[in-house]
């Protein structure tokens, strides 16, 4: 009963134990949020990423020199794995508008057959959207003229006319029949000054290394994939288009295949280059392949945000261990200035035993109660953080996550259940630790050290 | 009318603290140092010979008597008795409780029977600092019981412990911290905490050497009062002149020797002094 008792009266008159609680939990509030917000932007960033890429790609060794051949795309269909497949041409080219040469990348597609292979699609932004995107709706600030932007806004549809896309993609516009046709990211048309509608000069060389002439595109639609360089230099147009202005009819770069399970794109890959090592596969010999998962494809990115977690996960991991170690101080402490309670207690019968429960138990108890605590709080924390974020910008004005910085309307957080149960564990232990060493130094005490001395 | 049986017979005493070889380990020094874990150095048998205490004491208390031990300063009263208390071991000799020797005992029986049988009152008072007066006398039943069976008792436990709250005069006082007594309220409160579970052996350490001569001399008229309703034995360590000259007898040490044993009252019914059983001690001695 004592242990009890007196855990409860030391928890209750000594605040230094309910502030080494405290400490713990939002350690552990931190240690829970952190990894948490962290795991969602990788998600985000790999469904972005993989989003815009097809699952897996075959490119030819040497650029632009891959045959377009149905043979070839009935033949890549059939592997094992693979739900769709869709040509892709790529190629720089230069952009001269406005007298001022920059540079640009090219992507020849095929709209319909592209939408199989990647999220392609779901970027093409809405009249509404663009309308928004390009006055800066967000950011005006005068209530009367937001107002009327709204109101403009209002008349203008919600969805994207993809059909009108795709067809004046292959067919060329009504605006400006006769010229080709391409859509580019809204970045590109912010940094140029362009809209939708208006032409573009673009230069490419050929496959010899000449430069080709001149020829004007215009912008039939806008996309924004969340990715700032793809909505800033991605200019997408027909498979046809591309081929035409490089010059090289026939050759494409490869083909995007999406498969089934994209986690499973190692199978289909070591497949595919089964069959071409053997020479199974229909493609023509004497040039190399590359196949690749869209995970290699962004390797060194995938790479550097796996280890931006790990290290967020170390340094909150460091934050708990300094919280442990105020557990351990303040049980260190409590057992110094009460060495001679311990002595009396031994004095009035209790065990040995008894005296290191009382402090391990104590120990515990404040590790325990500070992570439900912690966990409590950095669960709620990130469940609504995105309304604390809200709050604080319409308390402060300002935006603790501005969405224009990081292309996401929403902090997302995704609460991974192993991780934040072996964070419990780490820090269950480590508390424990805490509390065993200085419980077992009074516990060993001699009784009498403890009494003899005032 | 038989002789009286001793209700404590202490047999060829010996303590010896441990002094700090200066070829002990490192961590051993270390953690004698750091923690004065010198029960540690003796378990490990690393001091044969230490500073010698008691050098060989034979001692009875009678069961209902007042015992006081008195001598010079670092004589080893309060060695002895914490010995009898059990809260140390001796190096030699035994210390027999109603005919079992302490010594041969597990310690967690010794603490349990340190806690129903032994009251101790110490010269400082030792009372938890962060626990009311009636919560600090509470404490021994807190130890006694698990949780249910004391929450069972509480009431019982309460009503005792307030009732001598109330016979050491601090009725009033159930709920002010040691702090907030002084140095006489705390002495009455160590000892009522030493009396809650009506122990038969009070054991008490200087109890007026850190009062002054008022507040020791209530003290005593406390103790003394106590004893003649409560009918227990109580063993006195003390300078105190004026203590000394009330108990029963008066054990005289000096330099780790027993001295003499001063008859002051008549035991029992006229009860002439207890003439030694040498066969029965050798017995006891042995084991």
């Amino acid at each position: 009963m004592y242990k009890l008792f007196l855990t409860f009266r030391y928890l209750t008159r000594r605040p230094l134990s309910l502030v080494a609680m405290l400490v713990l939990s939002v350690a552990i509030a931190v240690l829970v949020v952190a990894p948490s917000i962290m795991a969602g932007f990788q998600q985000e960033f790999r469904k972005r990423l993989r989003g815009a890429l097809s699952d897996l790609s075959i490119e030819s060794a040497k650029p632009l020199s891959f045959p377009e051949d149905p043979k070839i795309e009935r033949y890549l269909a059939s592997l094992p794995g693979v739900a769709a497949v869709a040509p892709f041409v790529e190629n720089p080219a230069l952009d001269k508008n406005l007298h001022k040469i920059d540079y640009c990348f090219l992507r020849g597609i095929d709209p319909r057959r592209e939408e199989a292979v990647s999220d392609f699609k779901g970027y093409f932004l809405s009249d509404r959207e663009l309308f928004a995107e390009m006055n800066d709706l967000r950011k005006v600030s005068d209530p009367e003229e937001r107002a009327a932007l709204e109101e403009q806004l209002e008349l203008l549809p919600d969805e994207p006319d993809l059909e009108r896309i795709y067809r004046e993609l292959e067919e060329g516009s009504d605006l400006a029949p006769g010229l080709p046709t391409l859509v580019c990211g809204l970045y590109y048309l912010k940094a140029k000054d362009l809209q939708v509608g208006d032409t573009v000069r673009l230069t490419t060389a050929s496959d010899e290394g000449e430069v080709n002439e001149d020829r004007k595109f215009v912008i039939v639609g806008a996309f924004s994939s969340g990715r700032y360089e793809y909505d800033r230099r991605l200019l997408v147009m027909s498979v046809r288009s591309l081929q035409e202005l490089i010059g090289i009819p026939g050759k494409l770069s490869g083909y995007s295949l999406r498969l089934v399970d994209y986690e499973k794109a190692d199978l289909t890959k070591a497949a595919l280059s089964k069959d071409i090592r053997a020479g199974i596969a229909p493609l023509p010999r004497g040039i190399g392949y590359f196949v690749k998962t869209w995970e290699e494809r962004n390797e060194n990115l995938l790479k550097a945000v796996r280890m931006e977690e790990l290290l967020i996960w170390l340094m909150t991991l460091l934050i708990v261990v300094a919280a442990s170690a105020s557990i351990f101080l303040v049980l260190f402490m409590t057992v110094h200035s009460k060495v001679r309670e311990l002595g009396i207690l031994r004095a009035v019968g209790a065990t040995r035993s008894g005296v290191l429960v009382l402090f391990v138990g104590q120990g515990f108890l404040i590790a325990f109660v500070g992570m439900v605590l912690g966990l409590v709080v950095g669960v709620l924390f990130g469940t609504y953080i995105n309304e604390i974020a809200d709050w604080i910008h319409s308390w402060s004005g300002w935006h603790p996550f501005p969405p224009d910085v990081y292309y996401l309307d929403r902090i997302p957080v995704r609460f991974v259940n192993g991780d934040i149960a072996l964070n419990f564990v780490i820090t269950l232990c480590l508390g424990g630790l805490a509390a065993v060493v200085p419980g077992t130094l009074a516990a060993l005490r001699p009784p009498l050290k403890s009494i003899r001395y005032e | 009318m038989s002789e009286p049986v001793p209700l404590v017979r202490v047999r060829g005493l010996e303590k010896r603290y441990p002094r700090q070889r200066v070829d002990a380990p490192w961590r051993a020094r270390l953690l004698g140092r750091l923690w004065g874990w010198t029960g540690a150095l003796d378990e490990w048998e690393l001091l044969n010979e230490g500073l010698p205490v008691l050098k060989g004491i034979d001692l009875d208390v009678y069961a209902d008597e007042i015992l006081a031990i008195v001598g010079p300063s670092g004589a080893g009263k309060s060695t002895l008795l914490h010995l009898i208390g059990a809260l140390d071991r001796p190096s030699a000799g035994a210390v027999v409780y109603e005919g079992q020797d302490l010594g041969s005992r597990p310690a967690a029986e010794l603490d349990r029977w340190r806690n129903l049988t032994v009251g101790f009152v110490f010269q400082f008072y030792h009372l938890f600092p962060d626990l009311d007066a009636l919560e600090n006398v509470l404490v021994p039943a807190q130890v006694a019981h698990s949780v249910p069976s004391y929450l069972g008792r509480r009431r019982e436990f309460a009503e005792r412990a307030r009732h001598l709250l109330e016979r050491v005069g601090l009725g009033d006082r159930a709920h002010h911290r040691p702090s907030q007594l002084s140095g006489g309220e705390q002495q009455r409160v160590a000892i009522a905490r030493a009396l809650l579970l009506e122990p038969k052996l009070l054991l008490c350490d200087e109890p007026t050497g850190n009062l002054d001569r008022k507040t020791g001399e209530h003290i005593l008229e406390l103790l003394w009062e106590l004893k003649a309703s409560q009918g227990q034995t109580y063993v006195i360590v003390t300078h105190d002149d004026r203590l000394a000259r009330r108990a029963d007898r008066v054990a005289l040490l000096e330099d780790g020797l027993l001295i003499d044993v001063v008859e002051q009252r008549e035991r029992d019914a006229g009860a002439g002094p207890a003439p030694e059983e040498p066969s029965a001690l050798a017995d006891e001695a042995a084991s």
